[in-house]
């Protein structure tokens, strides 16, 4: 009977995502970050694939049985070790970790990955690449990490945009690219991304261009528009409107303030605008939804 | 985060995915002496092609800001760049003649009209053989005005429009008497140098154009922060003595029309149609008011799908 991860970890994780339950990109993974003592977990076999992320600066000695063969091998900073769901496998740490775990669930995942990226992800693949070296997925983890840790500044529609980035980043390391695009997609970094959302976060009461957020991310208006499409599944201006309406729930929990300070403190135009922007979007005009 | 907030998250962002989102340039143009302002709505991330164009008009009152820019953000969604843009004496535009503001001149809107027809033919982002003339409630009679004879447009089309005719003037108006004495009214505004007074008020309200309440009067609908909420006497007379029921005749290009029975003087549609012979489109929804159509997503949805249908065929 396959094990979840979560059931033998030796040691609890610092943080994890579990406790959300969710649609999309994020519904599909598991975020979990250790900092953990030397020790081993027993070899077992996994219903789903497992992406470890190490962040450690040093280098250290880690031993990884899998199917029966042994791999003793340091460990470097920004390496990645993908375990397909199904694939027996156990570890051992010699020295002080320092990683972040993403579980995923694998139907889900090939779901994602035929719907929104048009690639047929076959188990295979993650086992014929194991290993690799990516300092920018590593950096989408760690993005996903801190939106853990500072929970109470991250919203759901960033998260949910963060896990997006995680997973497009991950899965298009299998998949087939034209090195023209493949090119560009590498050009657009996670750290872009991170100061896009930023920008947007900072600056949600005010107006926000295309060209703003192509300039945060330092890449022409067209393909920043593109790139951002692809990866996060909205347009550029889409998501700040999902952003902008979030926001404005989370507002409305206040009985006491007005819904026109509200519209203008998260970035509409004016009360109508926003009036009639969350009718579009939530089906009910903000008064109905107040008082609902 | 909890879970209602990240379910939530991922279903806000599947519905924001089926918004077309828009980006909007200002820009200025003149007519007759005076500089209008108007904006000009593309799809977001344009990639400067050249696009067929719906120049939008709106309501007595009203700016670009109201209903106007409603309908642009729609006909984006459907392919089309967009224009909008204040009339002389309204909003950010220059004043009419004689520094004259807040009144309803149909002479005056119509050749503000004719003017961004052929302002928006000079854009690089507009394909000048497909530009099209969008007009709701009062300008729709301004914008078939404009239209006629008018071989820059290719199609017209109207939504809710407030169609006129002598008979349906003494039918609003409080008969004969009540319109002479709104024509006393303007007259000796016009000879005051103008006579403002608000355009909408609460429900009863006295001393007010529109004392209805609603659109006009509420924050979450028309009431934003551009509208001028101002109505001169001096335009009663012009308002009055147009009538552009009787006008179907000049108008040879092909028209759509959305309405409703529940919305203002269908009649008025009936009477237009009567006397035009061209290609004509009319769907005439139930339940919906004159009001709803200038910002309920259901009802501007379906009126510009017919329209944007329309001006691709």
């Amino acid at each position: 009977m396959p094990r979840r991860y979560a059931d033998i970890y030796p040691s609890l994780p610092l943080l994890s995502s579990d406790e959300m339950e969710h649609v999309s990109a994020a519904s599909l993974m598991s975020v979990r970050y250790f900092q953990a003592e030397p020790d081993s977990m027993p070899e077992e076999v996994f219903s789903e694939h497992h992406v470890l992320l190490n962040l450690c600066d040093t280098p250290h000695r880690v031993q990884n049985r899998r199917d029966g063969t042994m791999r003793d091998f340091d460990f470097h900073k920004h390496e990645i070790v993908v375990t397909p769901a199904g694939v027996r496998s156990g570890w051992r740490w010699f020295g002080k970790s320092d990683v972040i775990v993403v579980t995923l669930a694998p139907d889900r995942v090939e779901a994602f990955a035929q719907r929104e990226l048009g690639m047929v992800l076959d188990r295979q693949q993650l086992v014929d690449l194991p290993q690799f070296s990516d300092p920018d997925l590593c950096s989408a983890g760690v993005m996903l990490r801190d939106a853990l840790e500072n929970d109470d500044l991250t919203s759901a529609v960033m998260f949910e945009a963060m896990s997006r980035v995680f997973l497009v980043k991950l899965l298009k390391r299998y998949g087939q690219q034209r090195p023209e695009d493949l090119a560009l997609s590498a050009s657009f970094t996670s750290d872009h991304f991170h100061r896009v959302l930023g920008f947007i976060r900072s600056n949600l009461d005010r107006t926000i261009t295309l060209d703003d957020l192509a300039r945060e991310a330092g890449i022409s208006p067209s393909h920043f528009g593109r790139l951002f499409k692809d990866t996060v599944g909205d347009t550029p201006m889409q998501y700040v409107l999902a952003y902008r309406i979030e926001q404005a729930i989370e507002m409305m929990k206040d009985n006491k303030r007005q819904l026109g300070d509200i519209a203008l403190a998260c970035g509409f135009a004016d009360q109508a605008h926003f009036s009639r922007s969350f009718k579009q979007v939530i089906g009910q005009t903000p008064r109905q939804f107040r008082s609902g | 985060m909890n879970k209602i907030a990240l379910t939530a998250a991922a279903s806000l962002m599947a519905s924001t995915a089926a918004i077309a989102q828009v980006e909007t340039r200002t820009l200025t143009f003149e007519n007759e002496g005076a500089q209008l302002s108007g904006t000009l709505y593309l799809p977001e991330g344009h990639d400067g092609s050249v696009l067929p164009i719906v120049v939008v008009t709106g309501a007595w009152t009203s700016v670009e800001e109201q209903m106007p820019s409603v309908y642009a953000k729609e006909m984006v969604g459907r392919g089309f760049a967009a224009f909008t843009f204040d009339f002389r004496g309204w909003g950010k535009s220059g004043d009419l003649p004689g520094h004259v503001r807040y009144a309803e001149s149909p002479a005056a809107k119509t050749s503000d009209i004719r003017a961004a027809f052929e302002f928006v033919a000079t854009l690089p982002e507009v394909d000048a053989s497909q530009i099209n003339g969008l007009g709701i409630c009062a300008s729709a009679g301004y914008m078939v005005d404009a239209v006629a004879g008018n071989d820059t447009v290719n199609r017209i089309g109207l939504v809710a429009p407030w169609l006129q005719n002598e008979h349906l003037v003494e039918t609003v108006y409080g008969g004969s008497e009540g319109v002479a004495g709104l024509i006393n009214l303007s007259r000796a505004a016009e000879a005051a140098g103008g006579q403002i007074i608000p355009a909408s008020g609460p429900e009863g309200a006295e001393g007010v154009l529109m004392p209805i309440g609603g659109y006009y009067y509420d924050a979450d609908r028309g009431a934003v922060p551009a509208y001028d909420n101002k109505w001169n006497n001096a335009g009663w007379e012009g308002w009055l003595t147009y009538h552009p029921a009787d006008n179907g005749a000049r108008l040879t290009h092909p028209l759509a029309i959305v309405h409703s029975e529940t919305a203002a003087i269908p009649d008025g549609v009936r009477a237009f149609l009567s006397g035009f012979a061209g290609e004509a489109t009319l769907q005439m929804l139930e339940d919906v008011t004159q009001f709803d159509f200038y910002d309920n997503p259901e009802d501007v949805t379906r009126a510009a799908d017919t329209i944007a249908t329309h001006f691709k065929s």
